[in-house]
């Protein structure tokens, strides 16, 4: 079986599109973590609002594309209040209660959404324009999925030249580098970590929207791919771009593996991976190169 | 001016009256809750020598509680060991399992300690849902509890078996008293304030995080493996993430680093459950609500009110 | 006692120690000194085991500590105190001393028997704080100390090791005169065998407590001798006396 090339060759789109997810996901998260030494927890319960959002959108408007424009706004626009009614107050406090709180945070999700659009699972229709599919090897493949995988490619590409060669970009670079320093010479760390907050929020706003069509939409969705989030994270490096992108492509590649070849042990898998990572490169695969310690 | 330890025992005593009491009055029903409460307390006292006077954190926790459950399960159904053999197995199934993932997650700073432990906790969780071994998602059923008909009383007997998962939620205090007033517990404490310092001072600071981790983890089993002889009856939703988050929820809000905080939190959390889950179908909602707000205002949760009155009393006194 | 081989570390493109030759013998009272950025801090981290050397070795009497995490050393007997107060904030000045006599005791590992009942722990915890001078303020938090009070328990948490070296980072470091007079005088009443090497800024400190001197000056071993010497030594003067005053 997995020496067939029709075989193989699905399953690297699979494990392709699923990277470019949660590279959608994991890439906001792990900015973040290397700006602030912050991981936020909910995040998981934005991307499950993004999806939701979504639906809600396409089932009033009958459009994807606007709910796949709008959703990721209203996602941000969430990610800003609670930045500005909770995170922002808790800044004096340690990093760790920050974390607590947008765990408390993930329960407070799940019921909200459960109450909103019920328990049932969704699903979402890819647009008319993506609906047919196309032949890999002599096999029908959903040309949905390659846009997913195209979209990821797309934001990875926006994103390295944001950072690259925007203003923007050069504060959190330095921010990410020596936060102290950076605010010493005047860079405002801080609103620029609001700014890249909102992002990831649109980010994982987006990730959900496009998960429709291909993973059902339900309550509890959020929670298995924030694990999935954390483990990229994890191995590819807090606060590197180049990390998120090397550790989704990891992390989806083994779990899409996983499952098709041993489903019993795909988690356990992952897990080794990520404890081997931990054990032999602590900083992840890509380490920011931090100037303190 | 009595000192911290005398208030804790104090408080502790004073509960255990509150848990008898009920125990006397207790119906049926009662003595269901006073089980939950008693392995909740027994498995919020096992993170709390973590979270509250180790520093670490975990998110994960529920893994062991869960192996607990498993192991006790597959014991004594499939290897049709004794209860009481089963029970003993699954503790040392929980050390062996906290010893091995302790023995790179102790390694961590906060901040990854906790996505670790979380990402443990549901990889464990993921696995056992799939496992054909282990009855997948509808999980395993008729877990025995000890046969004590040679000396007259059933544990079949829910008034019996809630009365000896007091006893057994008494003893772990005792255990865990014992283990944070010892040089190795203050030491314990040392090392959340300032590890640098304390390696400095020629303390191996990970083997001491991981005997920490390791009891820990030896604890959280025996509190599962109560709850397999309890309810009869294991599946996966013992180790997701809620488990773990219940528990910390449970630890913060009654006081991180007291022991009897814990206790305290665990039965306020079971009648919170209880009551709430019969009013509204949505209580995970305000239970998040509340957990947030415990960790934005209320520092140090219901103890920090107790040891405030005990600073009250003793400034009045000097 | 302690000796350094041709100890190397850099950071990045930076170099801030230089083939460094170090040799403490027992007893002696050796001060190290040197313009800021010097690298005596790092030298320290290198001796204590907190950064490892990229070239070099460490010896404990005859014995290659290189490789040693720094608890192993600080249990040979090598102690330090810190440049800036490194205790234990929200516990009392007694615990602060507990924690540290606990570990020289060896008995840390201990988990069955209350702290409480190792009396002779509470014993030595109050020596220690006669010793240092932090007698009337065993029971008050450690938040609640002067400045120089906490840089006497810093001392006080690193002689509790009993240690065999000493390395005391600036001791007298943001002190008041009359402090630093008691601070000396401790030190100068400290056991004849205990070898001590201490970063001093405070020259008459220095000649005081000193009878042996290494100079260090971008990472490199400047010069070497007793202190009438460095005195005399027209490099040194002009290099850091020159520029220090």
């Amino acid at each position: 079986m997995l020496l067939d090339p029709t075989f193989l060759a699905i399953q690297l789109l699979n494990g392709l599109q699923l990277a470019s997810l949660l590279f959608l996901l994991s890439v906001g998260l792990s900015v973040v973590f290397g700006l602030m030494n912050f991981i936020n927890l909910a995040h998981g319960t934005l991307y499950m609002l993004g999806a939701y959002i979504g639906l809600s959108l396409v089932r009033a408007t009958d459009s994807f594309w606007l709910a796949f424009a709008l959703a990721p706004l209203a996602v941000a626009a969430v990610g800003a209040v609670f930045h500005v009614v909770l995170l922002r107050r808790m800044q004096a406090a340690s990093p760790m209660r920050q974390v607590l709180a947008t765990f408390g945070l993930i329960f407070v999700g799940l019921d909200s959404v459960r109450y909103i659009w019920g328990d049932y699972s969704h699903a979402l229709a890819a647009p008319e324009l993506l609906a047919g599919s196309v032949q890999v090897l002599g096999q029908t493949y959903p040309t949905y999925r390659l846009f997913v995988i195209g979209l990821g490619i797309i934001v990875l590409l926006v994103l390295y030249f944001g950072l690259e060669r925007t203003r923007l970009g050069a504060i959190v670079r330095a921010g990410v580098d020596d936060r102290e320093t950076a605010t010493a010479i005047g860079l405002n760390v801080e609103r620029a970590f609001f700014l890249v907050f909102c992002f990831g929020c649109a980010l994982a706003g987006l990730a959900g929207v496009v998960a429709g069509p291909v993973l059902s939409i339900f309550p509890g969705m959020d929670i298995s791919i924030l694990i999935l989030a954390l483990i990229v994270v994890v191995v590819g490096g807090p606060g590197s771009l180049k990390g998120a992108a090397l550790g989704a492509l990891l992390v989806g590649m083994v779990e899409t593996f996983g499952q098709v070849i041993a489903p019993e042990y795909a988690s356990v898998v992952l897990y080794a991976l990520m404890a081997l990572v931990l054990v032999l490169r602590p900083g992840g695969l890509i380490p920011v190169s931090k100037a303190h310690g | 001016m009595m000192s911290r330890e005398t208030w804790r025992a104090g408080t502790a005593i004073l509960l255990l009256v509150a848990a008898l009491v009920s125990w006397v009055r207790a119906d049926y029903f009662g003595h269901e809750l006073l089980t939950q409460i008693a392995i909740l307390a027994i498995f919020a006292m096992s993170l709390d020598l973590l979270a509250g006077f180790t520093g670490m954190i975990s998110l994960g926790h529920a893994a062991f509680y869960g192996l607990g459950a498993y192991a006790t399960a597959a014991f004594n159904l499939m290897l049709e060991w004794s209860p009481w053999a089963a029970m003993a197995g699954a503790v040392v199934v929980g050390a062996v399992a906290a010893l091995i993932v302790g023995s790179f997650a102790v390694r961590l700073s906060g901040v990854f300690f906790i996505m670790v432990t979380l990402a443990v906790g549901e990889a464990l969780h993921a696995y056992l849902f799939k496992s054909r071994a282990f009855g997948g998602d509808d999980g395993l059923s008729g877990i025995a509890r000890p046969d004590t008909s040679s000396i007259g009383i059933s544990f079949d007997d829910p008034a019996v078996f809630s009365l000896v998962c007091v006893g057994f939620a008494c003893l772990i205090y005792a255990l865990l008293e014992l283990v944070v007033r010892s040089p190795f517990g203050r030491l314990l404490v040392a090392i959340h304030l300032n590890p640098s310092r304390v390696r400095a001072l020629g303390c191996p600071v990970s083997r001491y995080k991981l005997a920490a981790f390791t009891l820990a983890g030896a604890i959280a089993a025996l509190a599962g493996s109560l709850t397999a002889q309890h309810n009869a009856f294991i599946s996966p939703e013992l180790l997701t993430w809620t488990t773990s988050g219940e528990a910390l929820i449970v630890v913060i809000v009654g006081g991180l680093g007291s022991l009897v905080g814990a206790a305290a939190g665990a039965g306020v959390m079971v009648l919170a459950m209880h009551h709430l889950s019969g009013v509204t179908d949505y209580w995970m909602f305000f239970m998040g609500l509340f957990f947030v707000g415990v960790v934005l205002f209320a520092g140090n949760g219901i103890y920090g009110v107790i040891d405030a009155v005990r600073r009250r009393l003793g400034g009045a006194a000097h | 006692m302690l000796r350094t081989e041709g100890l190397n570390k850099s950071f990045g493109s930076l170099t801030v120690t230089r083939d460094v030759n170090l040799t403490l013998d027992r007893g002696q009272r050796h001060a190290l000194i040197g313009p800021n950025g010097a690298g005596k801090t790092t030298l320290f981290n290198l001796l204590t085991g907190e950064l490892k050397p990229d070239r070099g070795k460490v010896f404990f009497g005859s014995r290659d500590i290189t490789r040693d995490t720094p608890d192993a050393r600080a249990r040979a007997g090598i102690a330090r105190s810190f440049q800036r107060n490194n205790l234990f904030d929200g516990l009392t000045v007694r615990e602060n001393l507990l924690t540290a006599i606990t570990l020289s005791s060896g008995i840390g590992h201990v988990f069955w028997r209350a702290l409480g009942k190792y009396s002779r722990l509470y014993d030595r915890a109050e020596s220690l704080a006669q010793l240092v001078g932090v007698t009337d303020q065993l029971d008050a938090p450690v938040k609640s100390l002067s400045y120089g009070l906490e840089r006497q328990l810093e001392i006080g948490l690193a002689l509790a090791l009993d240690p065999v070296v000493l390395l005391l980072d600036e001791p007298t470091a943001g002190m008041s005169p009359d402090e630093t007079a008691n601070m000396t005088t401790m030190l100068n009443g400290l056991p004849d065998d205990l070898t001590l090497l201490i970063i001093e800024h405070d020259m008459d400190v220095l000649f005081d407590i000193a009878n042996q001197v290494t100079v260090l000056d971008y990472g490199t071993v400047l010069f070497q001798g007793t202190p009438d010497e460095v005195r005399q030594s027209e490099d040194v003067r002009g290099r850091y006396f020159g520029a220090a005053s």
